[in-house]
């Protein structure tokens, strides 16, 4: 478990890390809260010609709201954004995602970018990110792009950022008042990776669920909406919802299904009514506390 | 042993562990903390890739050109100046098993070491191992027993016919007629999981050769010094007096580091070759692929019972695939012969049989793992007497009082042949069901009854220990390799302060602490005063090594024993000059002290008197000098008990089982450090619930290791552990010197079948039973489906 030798460059902000990225080979690559890379180049998994370490970029560790959305910089930390009242205010299921992820120890280090970029099929932020139409904000030297969380994903541990770019935020919709939140999730350990995942909003309306966004993470190579799921519970009362979920055949689709040790494509199958139907519940039960 | 029972002072007290304050202030040093010496050379090892291969040809060109690179051998280079490991000498019943720590023709497990490099630096080293090419010729593939003991399947060892180089049987008189004769008979084939024993510290291990004396110093991450010194003057042509084996700071070993590795060998071999040190540092990968493996049992068991539930007759055909080598020293026979023999365990039944088979497969070798096989032999028979519970329509609980051993059976002779003084069952059961509040959780949860979504179960376990087994019993069980005893120096330096040696390893268990307290005990001084020592082959006494929780019984005895005769001498120098008899003089306080008076002489006069350090002399026919040496063997086996009780939740929707309390009543005789063995059940129960939940080493068909990884191998968190609630009974065997058995592994032995036995209960009126670990949320899901849909 030694990496490969790599050539390491220490930027002071943003525009420099861009430039050494551009500067570098295509094998080069930002270093965020390395919870994840450094693992990986320790198994020469990933054995980057380069790091281009992100921890003194000040300028990508804020968190902003603007018009509606909540900006969280690259280099934000996971607890610290999990922590905090802005994001918490603005988009509380984004806490919700991240106090599943990993451990305080790891959130310490590990980066809201860092978590995006890495891919992982089990990351509860991408879930959050593809449930909620969140934009992932990608730059290049002299160049930025934004490209919709859906579109994001391409494979485990893939993504559409290419060579010489990297992700620098994440924008989040700030939730409409009223939305209730709730990400759940199941695996073999009590607080662990995950098997399978449900990110969950929901609006209710003259008792009757009037707007939901669902994303399941865990069961795919890529988090999945969860699209006709979302459309059988629009306009259903709350006592409607196991059997609205019940009467959706194939909630997956055509998603292509994990299937590891942790469990077959068909237990993955199974879990994802249940766990939908424990998000919305749980969500709902949130409406008291609001009120 | 002498009546009435003395009070003790120092015995039977929580005291604080002495190893405690340096570790946690971060001075421990393991292998790989120790000082290098100047031009340490480390040691890289290519591994085989695949699971059984013939070796074509090995390409070392590109490697030894890499920087940093010194020297690489192929198998063929250096297996001729190292004699082959031979596990198992032939013996009756007993096939001669060997294995040459790099094989010359063929790889036998993803893992093999066909080739090694030694570099200036581990970084280069890893890159010059990226570039060794070996051209390999597939042979056919066996992962599983089923696959080995397949008609016509491939041989593992040629000279192994049917890959079983061990297999064992027994019968009692009259077993088929009662067994023909009985109301019903329940069976079922119970599988373990293959485990991983996962200590915080991998393997290690660093070799220095002194070319002028000739001499070698090892310093290994190791549970057998004593051994891995006798193996490698084997091995390597040496005398043992020329080698030195040095167990220093090791983090955690659980059997795993009970064994001789080939790269404590290898090591050892090119520290000689090139006349200096070699280091060896595994890391976690290398840990799961080549560090040995664990369990892997099928235990295919038939209980025969009366019609009032009365058990008759246990018929028990057990395989153990053991990977593609037996291991030194333990052998072939270890799992295979422990897992037939414990699982008459805490009940009375007469009539008992055993088939049981070694198993070799493409796999990496297995090994004794905490528990060895007793947790399944106890999953198998508790599992087996709920179903009999459920035919008969008897209570569980019922079904266990009446066939548990009972203290009117003592001293009780097993239908297996293992006789023990003590045992406590029927007084565990009590505690341990008042611990759990066995009623309060009935009348709380209905039969059938989800509450929030969860189905809740109660599952009891009665278990038995074979702890401080001694030469007899390893000889009994053919283990010849095996010595069984211990020793112990007590010593009082000059100053009249206490030092012991001791010939045990620690992993961590506490054996300074406990050792100083038995130390204490006789001299008469706080344990905290005394500096114990252990791991070094060159200061202690040869024994045999942390196993098989033996440490406080059998190394506990030799303490015991060499701390009676320093005692002793103590009291005659002091009778002596204090003009009275020994007899009458108590060593209390760091003195010597005439029993009912005022009259004393410290231990600083005393060893100053016994060192010839000051003008009083030593008694006539005493000899100078305060040290005192002694051996213990116990008599065949102490058997300790224990009954576990735990409730655990079944989430109807995802099958995920969570343990949500647990209790243990905890039988080890004379407890020495209560929080000590508190810790030993707290720490076993935790492994014991990753093996009954989620810990499952997994090959493929082809013999691929799928799980090299802390992600893809489960062990629980603290989350997944819950508060455990114990409670002590002490029954005192007089079989070995001061009451005490072993404690090591119980926690484990009595947690996987608890926990199991605790979803049997929450699945309740499915009618499912569980018989395969681990107890994954999607096997449990199915057995829930019946009742769901």
């Amino acid at each position: 478990m030694k990496p490969k030798a790599f050539r390491y460059h220490r930027p002071a902000d943003k525009a420099d890390a861009l430039r050494m990225l551009a500067e570098e080979d295509e094998d080069a690559r930002p270093l965020a809260g390395g919870q994840s890379l450094v693992p990986l180049m320790n198994l020469r998994f990933a054995a980057p010609s380069a790091l281009i370490d992100l921890n003194a970029c000040a300028d990508l560790a804020t968190i902003t709201v603007a018009d509606g959305v909540l900006e969280i910089g690259a280099m934000v930390r996971q607890r610290e954004a999990e922590l905090s009242p802005v994001v918490i205010e603005a988009c509380p299921l984004v806490a919700e995602a991240l106090a599943l992820n990993g451990h305080p120890a790891t959130r310490h280090r590990g980066t809201v970018g860092g978590t995006i970029a890495h891919a992982d099929p089990v990351a509860e932020l991408s879930g959050v990110a593809v449930a909620l139409d969140a934009e992932i904000v990608i730059e290049r030297q002299g160049g930025r792009r934004t490209v919709p969380a859906a579109d994001f994903f391409l494979d485990a541990l893939t993504t559409v950022v290419e060579p010489g770019e990297m992700v620098t935020a994440v924008r989040f919709p700030v939730l409409a008042p009223g939305t209730v939140t709730a990400f759940v999730e199941t695996g073999m350990r009590g607080h662990g990776l995950a098997v399978a995942g449900i990110a969950a909003a929901l609006r209710i309306a003259g008792g009757r669920i009037d707007w939901v966004r669902l994303a399941a993470i865990g069961v795919s190579p890529v988090p999945v909406r969860l699209a006709a799921l979302e459309e059988a519970l629009t306009g259903r009362a709350l006592g409607e919802v196991e059997s609205a979920i019940a009467g959706v055949a194939d909630p997956l689709g055509d998603a292509d299904l994990l299937d590891n040790l942790e469990g077959s494509s068909a237990y993955r199958r199974e879990l994802v009514p249940t766990l939908v139907a424990r998000a919305v519940r749980v969500a709902v039960d949130k409406m008291g506390v609001a009120a | 042993m002498s009546d009435p029972r003395p009070v003790f002072r120092h015995i039977g007290r929580p005291v604080p562990r002495q190893e405690d304050d340096r570790l946690l202030r971060g001075y421990g040093a393991y292998v790989d903390d120790l000082p290098e010496p100047p031009g340490t050379l480390y040691l890289g090892c290519v591994r085989s890739p695949v699971a059984h291969a013939r070796i074509l040809s090995i390409d070392l060109a590109e490697a030894l050109q890499m920087p940093g690179v010194v020297a690489g051998y192929t198998a063929a280079d250096l297996t001729p100046s190292i004699r082959t490991m031979e596990p198992d000498r032939p013996k009756p019943g007993y096939k001669a098993t060997f294995r040459d720590v790099m094989p010359t023709d063929r790889v036998r497990y993803v893992g093999d070491t066909v080739a090694v490099l030694l570099a200036e630096d581990p970084y280069l080293l890893e890159d010059a191992l990226e570039t060794v090419f070996v051209d390999y010729e597939a042979l056919p593939v066996v992962v599983s027993i089923e696959d080995a003991i397949a008609e016509g399947a491939a041989a593992v060892h040629d000279d192994i016919e049917g890959n079983i180089p061990f297999a064992g049987e027994y019968k009692t008189e009259g077993f088929d007629a009662v067994f023909a004769s009985a109301h019903l008979v329940v069976k079922d084939t119970f599988r373990s999981a293959r485990m991983a024993g996962v200590s915080l510290e991998p393997r290690g291990v660093m070799a220095s050769y002194d070319k002028g004396k000739g001499a070698l110093t090892l310093w290994s991450s190791t549970q057998i010094p004593h051994l891995l010194q006798a193996s490698l003057g084997e091995l390597l042509d040496m005398a043992e007096s020329r080698i030195r084996v040095v167990a220093p700071d090791v983090g955690g070993g659980f059997g795993i580091k009970a064994h001789v590795y080939p790269e404590e060998v290898i090591a050892a071999a090119l520290a000689r070759r090139h006349g200096g040190t070699v280091k060896w540092i595994g890391d976690r990968q290398d840990d799961f692929v080549t560090s040995t493996h664990a369990r892997d049992y099928r235990y295919d068991v038939e209980m025969a019972l009366a019609q009032d539930g009365t058990i008759l007759a246990v018929r028990n055909r057990l395989h153990v695939n053991i990977g593609a080598y037996a291991c030194f020293p333990f052998g072939s026979s270890a799992e295979a012969g422990g897992g037939a023999i414990y699982l008459p365990g805490a009940y009375k039944f007469a009539h008992y049989a055993y088939a049981t088979h070694s198993v070799f497969t493409n796999t990496a070798p297995v090994g004794v793992y905490r528990g060895v096989a007793a947790p399944i032999a106890h999953f198998a028979q508790e599992g087996l007497i709920d179903r009999a519970a459920a035919a008969l329509g008897i209570d569980k609980l019922e079904m266990r009082r009446k066939n548990l051993v009972q203290p009117e059976d003592l001293p009780f002779t097993n239908a297996a042949g293992i006789t023990s003084d003590t045992q406590s069952h029927a007084a565990c059961l009590e505690q341990a069901l008042a611990a759990i509040d066995y009623d309060g959780f009935r009348r709380d949860h209905p039969r059938g009854e989800i509450r929030d979504g969860k189905r809740y179960g109660i599952g009891i376990a009665c278990i038995t220990e074979h702890t401080g087994q001694g030469a007899s019993r390893y000889r009994t069980r053919g283990l010849h390799r095996v010595p069984g005893f211990e020793g112990a120096t007590v010593r009082m330096t000059a100053d009249g302060r206490l030092v012991a040696a001791v010939s045990q390893s620690t992993q961590g268990q506490g054996h300074l602490t406990v050792f100083a307290q038995i130390i204490a005990e006789h001299l008469g001084i706080d344990p905290s005063a005394i500096s114990v020592e252990e791991g070094d082959t060159a200061t202690t006494p040869f024994g045999s090594g942390t196993f098989a929780s033996r440490a406080a019984v059998v190394a506990g005895g030799a303490v015991f024993r060499a701390s009676e005769a320093l005692a002793a001498k103590l009291k005659r120098i002091a009778g002596h000059h204090l003009e009275v008899a020994p007899e009458d003089v108590e060593l209390v306080d760091g003195e010597a002290r005439v029993a009912g008076s005022d009259m004393t002489m410290s231990f600083r006069e005393l060893a100053a008197i016994a060192h010839s350090l000051e003008a009083r002399p030593l008694p006539d026919g005493e000899e100078y000098g305060l040290e005192s040496r002694a051996f213990y063997d116990p008599p065949n086996v102490s058997i300790a008990n224990a009954v576990h009780a735990a409730v655990v939740s079944v989430d109807v929707g995802t099958g995920r089982v969570a343990v949500e309390r647990y209790a243990v009543a905890h039988d080890c005789g004379r407890m020495i450090n209560p929080m000590l063995v508190a810790g030993q059940v707290h720490g076993g129960v935790a492994q014991g619930i990753g093996e009954a939940l989620m810990e499952a080493v997994v090959y493929d068909e082809d013999g691929q290791l799928l799980t090299t990884q802390l992600l893809d191998y489960l062990l629980p968190s603290t989350c997944d552990i819950p508060d455990i609630t114990m409670a002590h009974i002490e029954s005192e065997t007089d079989a070995t010197l001061g009451g005490f058995k072993g404690a090591g592994e119980g926690g484990v032995i009595g947690a996987v079948p608890a926990v199991a036995g605790a979803v049997n209960d929450a699945l309740g009126e499915t009618g499912a039973f569980v018989n395969q670990l681990p107890l994954r949320p999607e096997t449990i899901l199915a057995l829930l489906r019946p009742v769901a849909d």
